[in-house]
């Protein structure tokens, strides 16, 4: 779970930092919206596409989920 | 002209509070009993009086979880839509006196409506976790999802509050038309009762995308339906841009006919 928290923290700072950028920036106010209609479209995507990609390959890949090496222990060599 | 003055849309959503609530004794704290009283009265009725539960959930408040979940946003998403449409002729007075351009308006009511759900949707989470009831990962979701259906509703609100300058008859049948919208959305009645036909062509209707969302992370702590959040956020932002450029297109003669 720690992944997902990550990633999201990650997603949520670069479209802050953007926001912020793009805030301090002197653009035609047009302009200034669509960007920041933009930066809020790929932020929600990413969020959404995140817990997707956590469902399929995070969630259940925890340390006491994986297979056994090749080789450990857990083999049955009988 | 600066259309997103970030002081006068705070300045309106604190005034919007202080009007709905003017001359009362307990002031803004009705902004919490209102919804306090309102899950009260669905937990009690549908949970302790009717015993209405819902199969393959193990809660005696099954059928409560599963109507606030999508009940208490659909009356943020309905109220912004039905107070946007009209934003422009009730305020009209204050348009011609400030320098503010019209996208203004819808978004200071969409904010105040979004302070609302955001108390509801608290004292909500406050009686799931009295009632012992689990919360998942997914629930981090929900605050996105807010964003989307808000987003949603701006993009309809500023249109219809636009198109409603010159069709007054559209505040009625938005009334109407939202009154439809919410019977057609599997809020109250579960989607599996729904024909066989209608189960397709529901997928359609993006509160149903919205509705199931909170259902499946509030009632059975699973990750809603991602391609459809994904689709429904391309079609926002689709809506958003096209009522910008109905906005752009109608302004000068919106100033007219106010």
């Amino acid at each position: 779970m720690i992944y997902l928290f990550l990633s999201i923290a990650v997603i949520l700072l670069v479209y802050l930092l953007f926001m912020f950028f793009v805030m301090k920036r002197v653009i035609a106010w047009g302009y200034k919206s669509l960007i920041y209609g933009l930066l809020t479209f790929i932020m929600l995507v990413g969020i959404f596409l995140t817990f997707a990609w956590y469902e399929k390959n995070w969630k259940d890949a925890g340390p006491l989920n994986k297979e056994p090496a090749i080789g450990s222990f857990l083999d049955d060599k009988s | 002209m600066r259309w997103l003055n970030k002081k006068l849309i705070l300045e309106f959503v604190k005034r919007d509070f202080e009007e709905r609530f003017a001359g009362s004794v307990l002031g803004r704290l009705w902004s919490f009993i209102g919804p306090l009283v309102n899950i009260l009265i669905y937990t009690i009725i549908f949970s302790n009086l009717m015993s209405a539960r819902l199969s393959g959930v193990d809660s005696k408040f099954s059928y409560s979880i599963y109507l606030i979940a999508a009940l208490l946003p659909w009356i943020a998403f309905s109220t912004t839509i039905l107070r946007s449409t009209t934003v422009l002729i009730d305020k009209k007075h204050l348009i011609s006196k400030i320098n503010i351009a019209f996208p203004s308006m819808p978004l200071y009511i969409n904010l105040s409506e979004t302070v609302t759900l955001f108390i509801s949707v608290t004292i909500f989470s406050g009686f799931l976790i009295i009632f012992g009831h689990p919360f998942s990962e997914y629930s981090i979701l929900i605050p996105f999802i807010f964003i989307l259906q808000q987003l949603l509703a701006y993009a309809i609100g500023l249109t219809l509050a636009v198109l409603t300058v010159f069709i007054r008859d559209l505040k009625e049948v938005v009334g109407i038309v939202l009154q439809v919208w919410f019977w057609f959305t599997p809020i109250v009645y579960v989607k599996e009762i729904l024909p066989e036909f209608v189960k397709k062509i529901i997928i359609f209707n993006p509160f149903f995308i919205l509705a199931d969302s909170y259902q499946s992370i509030f009632l059975w702590n699973r990750l809603p339906d991602i391609q459809h959040l994904v689709i429904l956020t391309v079609i926002t932002f689709i809506l958003l841009i096209s009522s910008y450029l109905i906005y752009m297109k109608l302004e000068s003669d919106v100033r007219d006919f106010l």
